[in-house]
C-alpha cells in the first residue's frame, strides 16, 4: 500500500512523498501526528488532463445542450472549476 | 429489424451475463431465498476469496463512502443491506465484460457511482449507498444490449463517435430499444429492489420515475457531472440537457455543485485510507 498523495504538514511541508510505501511504523507516526487519513494508490487510475485538454473535454459535453439554463449554468461551473483547480496546483 | 417485445424477450432470458462467475449467480438466487439468513449469504460471499476481496476493495473504496472501515462480508452486509449488495455484486462482476462491451465503461461506471453518492449527501437523501450502486448499475443496459445484439449496438458505438451522436438516439434508431429500457428489464428480471429499477430506467427521463424520482434524478445529474469531467466513456462524451424537474427536486445550490464537483475529483483520483 503505497501514498497517491504526498502527507504534508500544516506549513504545507512535504512529511511522506507520494509512492511512499506505509509501513505500519509509518502509519502508527501519522496516527501520532493527528493525520485522520491519507490518499492511497487504488485500483483507480487517473492522471488530471492538461488543463486547455481539460477545458476541451468540457467544451465538448456541452457542445449539445443548447442554451438550457440549468445547463449553461453547470458548464459555467465546471469552467470555474477547472480554472480553480489548476490555479492552486 | 426486432420489436421491442423481442429484445425484451431475449434480454430477459439472459439468466447471467455470460462471464459473470458462477458464484456470483449462485449467490444471487441465495439472496433470493426467504429461508436463508443474512449471516448464511455472508458466510457463502466470504468463501470465494477473489469475489469478496473484490466486494471490500469496492466497498471500502471513496465510491461507496467508507473508506478503509470495513473488514468483512458481513459487516458490509449490515451496513449496506441485501437489495444494495445485489447491485454491487453485479457492478463488481460485470467489471470484465464491461470492459469487452466498451472501453471505459467501467470507469464512466464507477465515476457515476461516486459522483450519484456525493450528490445523494449534499441532496439530503438517506440511502446513499442505494445511490452509489444506481450509479454503478445505471449502464447495465449497454452491456446487456452489447452482450444480446454485438453487431448492432457495435454499429451504435460507432455510428456515435463517426456522427457525433447520443448513443442513446442510435440505440432507439437502430435497434428500437435504448439501454435504459433494456438495463431495467434486466434489473427487474433479476429481482433488484425497485427503487434501484426505476432509476435504471429512468436515468435518461427522471420526471418519468413513479417512486424513486430523486434517486433517478441523483443517477441522471451523476451522469452529466462525471462526463463533464471526461473521466471514463459512456459512449458518447455528450452530457445530455439536465432535466428541470430532477434539478428542482434535488435543491443544490451552485456552491454545492462545486463542493461534488472537488470530491468527486478526490473520488476517482485516489482511495483514501482512514485511520
Amino acid at each position: 500500500m503505497k501514498l497517491a498523495r504526498p502527507v504534508e504538514n500544516e506549513s504545507g511541508i512535504a512529511l511522506y512523498g507520494a509512492g511512499m510505501e506505509l509501513t505500519p511504523a509509518i502509519i502508527e507516526r501519522l496516527k501520532a501526528m493527528g493525520t485522520e487519513a491519507v490518499f492511497i494508490e487504488g485500483a483507480i487510475e487517473y492522471r488530471f488532463p492538461k488543463k486547455a485538454d481539460y477545458l476541451a473535454v468540457v467544451e465538448t459535453a456541452f457542445s449539445k445542450t443548447g442554451g438550457k439554463a440549468i445547463n449553461a449554468n453547470l458548464r459555467k461551473i465546471m469552467k470555474a472549476h477547472v480554472e480553480a483547480i489548476y490555479g492552486s496546483r | 429489424m426486432k420489436t421491442a417485445a423481442e429484445i425484451r424477450d431475449e434480454i430477459e432470458s439472459l439468466s447471467a451475463i455470460p462471464t459473470l462467475p458462477t458464484v456470483l449467480t449462485d449467490v444471487l438466487k441465495l439472496i433470493d431465498r426467504e429461508d436463508v439468513s443474512v449471516n448464511q449469504i455472508g458466510d457463502f460471499i466470504s468463501e470465494d476469496q477473489a469475489l469478496s476481496a473484490r466486494v471490500l476493495k469496492m466497498v471500502n473504496s471513496p465510491i461507496y463512502g467508507f473508506p478503509g472501515r470495513i473488514s468483512s462480508i458481513n459487516q458490509a452486509l449490515m451496513l449496506i443491506g441485501l437489495g444494495v449488495l445485489k447491485g454491487m455484486l453485479t457492478g463488481v462482476a460485470i467489471f470484465d465484460v464491461m470492459q469487452k462491451t466498451m472501453v471505459g465503461l467501467w470507469e464512466h461506471s464507477i465515476g457515476a457511482a461516486a459522483a450519484a453518492r456525493i450528490i445523494a449527501q449534499k441532496a439530503g437523501i438517506k440511502e446513499v449507498e442505494e445511490a452509489s450502486v444506481a450509479g454503478l448499475i445505471h449502464d447495465l443496459g449497454k452491456v446487456a444490449l452489447g452482450v444480446c445484439y454485438p453487431a448492432e449496438f457495435g454499429q451504435c458505438v460507432e455510428r456515435a463517435r463517426a456522427e457525433q451522436k447520443y448513443i442513446f438516439d442510435l440505440e432507439r434508431d437502430i435497434m428500437g430499444v435504448s439501454h435504459a429500457e433494456a438495463g431495467s428489464w434486466l434489473a427487474r428480471k433479476w429481482n433488484f429492489p425497485r427503487q434501484l429499477v426505476e432509476a435504471v430506467a429512468y436515468h435518461h427521463k427522471p420526471r418519468l420515475a413513479k417512486e424513486a424520482k430523486k434517486l433517478a434524478a441523483t443517477v441522471h445529474l451523476a451522469d452529466a457531472l462525471i462526463k463533464m469531467t471526461g473521466f471514463g466513456f459512456g459512449g458518447d462524451p455528450f452530457v445530455h440537457p439536465v432535466d428541470e424537474e430532477a434539478w428542482a427536486l434535488l435543491g443544490l445550490s451552485d456552491d454545492d455543485v462545486k463542493d461534488i464537483l472537488l470530491e468527486l475529483e478526490d473520488s476517482i483520483s485516489g482511495t483514501v485510507l482512514s485511520f
